[in-house]
């Protein structure tokens, strides 16, 4: 599902990832972690092709990602479902909107879209929520319509950057119980954090990313 | 897709009716100007047509040249000249060509005999400006002018053609840049959109489809407009020549067409290529 061979990544001199080596299998939950500032952002980047890697290999779904031509980019960017850590909702669309809107991209009908979004908004509780706009919604709120989109095309690997950030522990727990669940049904589950509460909830594999290597592969607390 | 595509071209068009309005007419005018000029041209046409034949230039020669001495005068010009068509006027004609010249003329060989006026004739000339050189002919008296009414409404409408084209072109020039630029602030207030549609892998095509939508819309827009200032131009042109007794000009069916066309095609193709140009898939989102 995700492979990546000796990549490394620097921005102006500074080494972000120096070699990293990881392999995650379809069907994994994996938690990737570390100081704020190591990197695990970029690392994220490198997966849906933000990012090309000073060197090395980026495998995703069977795809190379490093040298991926750009026409080539959507169809990789179809299997993931990324939620961002700043959510990049549409400001001008209300809740709905931004979820059908993607899914309308994806090729799905009008009807099927709606029905499919309202669903996923239903799931997180956010149903009641549809018809507002995001500059009217909580960090809360705005993370779990960022989630629902993610979600709301089914796809087989999730990436999810800082994704209980602005949640509180109630929500948190609820947002992994619903990451897991979608894992529990097939999908691959890469989320990023630095919270180890979050880490300590879920017995899963964790990659700790430190000085721009991963420090530490199994399952967490060591 | 398509359906989507769509939908949001005419989100951007509804929210920026204004502009999308201000840009139709920028577009318009200098298609209508170009419609109109068409029609002038076809107007003007079978006139320029009818008077562009050559016309012949009158020669008025010595009271002494006739008989003989007119006779060997006429062959020498046509051996000098094989491509002049050289005629006498009989002189039955020659108080009506005479008087073109001379209106007193008339009244003169009414009550002469016609014997007393020189001879004349008329020579049709390819180059007429060549018959510059018999004013120097001794047998000669005068030469009759030699510019042709054709030769001046073609030179007259060259230049109308030129004017109007040029400014036409000038204009439609500036409202495709216009397109453009207007296409390239779109882009960039539309910018989280199209970030977030990338990221969640959606084609080149959707990304500028909706922009085309807008564009082509706006062209559809700018197409009617001018086609109504093109046939309001035309009506008032009409009853102006209408006063003056001459027959009204007509906007053929087909100007329409072309000027839809034209004004879907030119900001269409500006805004492909700033699209082409600025929207490329960045692998820096």
């Amino acid at each position: 599902m995700i492979r990546l061979h000796e990549v490394h990544k620097s921005f102006d001199h500074r080494n972000v990832l120096r070699g990293v080596n990881i392999a995650v299998d379809p069907g994994e939950f994996v938690f990737l972690t570390g100081p704020s500032g190591v990197g695990k952002t970029t690392f994220l980047r490198l997966l849906y092709a933000a990012e090309r890697p000073t060197s090395g290999e980026v495998w995703v779904n069977d795809m190379r990602v490093d040298d991926l031509p750009l026409h080539k980019l959507p169809y990789l960017r179809r299997t993931m479902g990324v939620i961002f850590q700043d959510f990049k909702l549409l400001k001008r669309k209300s809740v709905l909107d931004n979820i059908t809107f993607v899914l309308r991209f994806h090729g799905i009908p009008p009807r099927e879209a709606h029905r499919r979004a309202y669903l996923t908004l239903k799931r997180l509780g956010l149903q009641h929520r549809q018809s507002a706009f995001p500059d009217a919604l909580s960090g809360g709120e705005q993370q779990r319509v960022a989630i629902a989109r993610a979600l709301a095309y089914q796809p087989r690997l999730i990436l999810a950057d800082e994704p209980t950030g602005n949640l509180d522990a109630e929500l948190a727990a609820e947002l992994m119980s619903l990451l897991c669940d979608i894992n529990y049904q097939g999908a691959t589950v890469l989320v990023a954090t630095h919270d180890h509460a979050l880490l300590e909830s879920i017995p899963a594999r964790t990659l700790v990313l430190q000085r721009g290597v991963i420090a530490y592969d199994g399952i967490w607390p060591p | 897709m398509m359906r989507q595509i769509v939908s949001e071209g005419w989100g951007i068009l509804r929210s920026r009716a204004g502009v999308s309005i201000a840009l139709a007419l920028a577009l318009a005018v200098p298609l209508a100007l170009g419609g109109f000029a068409v029609v002038v041209e076809r107007w003007l046409a079978p006139l320029v047509a009818t008077e562009a034949h050559a016309e012949p230039v009158q020669v008025l020669l010595r009271p002494d040249a006739t008989g003989q001495r007119l006779q060997k005068w006429v062959d020498e010009q046509h051996s000098a000249h094989p491509k002049w068509q050289i005629e006498v006027v009989p002189p039955e004609k020659l108080a009506d060509r005479l008087s073109q010249w001379f209106p007193y003329f008339r009244r003169i060989m009414d009550r002469n005999s016609l014997e007393i006026m020189p001879p004349l004739v008329e020579i049709v000339a390819p180059n007429p400006s060549a018959l510059a050189g018999l004013e120097n002919n001794p047998a000669v008296l005068a030469v009759g002018p030699r510019s042709n009414l054709g030769v001046l409404l073609r030179s007259a409408l060259t230049r109308v053609r030129l004017v109007l084209g040029m400014t036409s072109l000038l204009l439609f020039a500036a409202a495709g840049l216009l397109a453009a630029v207007w296409v390239h602030l779109e882009m960039y207030r539309h910018a989280d959109e199209i970030t977030v549609m990338r990221l969640v892998g959606t084609t080149e095509g959707a990304v500028r489809g909706p922009f085309l939508v807008v564009v082509g819309a706006t062209g559809v827009l700018a197409g009617a407009v001018s086609s109504g200032l093109t046939h309001l131009l035309t009506i008032w042109s009409s009853g102006v020549l209408g006063i003056l007794g001459l027959r009204p000009p007509v906007v053929p069916w087909w100007l329409s067409v072309v000027q839809v066309v034209a004004a879907v095609a030119l900001p269409t193709a500006a805004a492909a290529i700033t699209l082409a140009r600025h929207a490329t898939f960045g692998i820096e989102e």
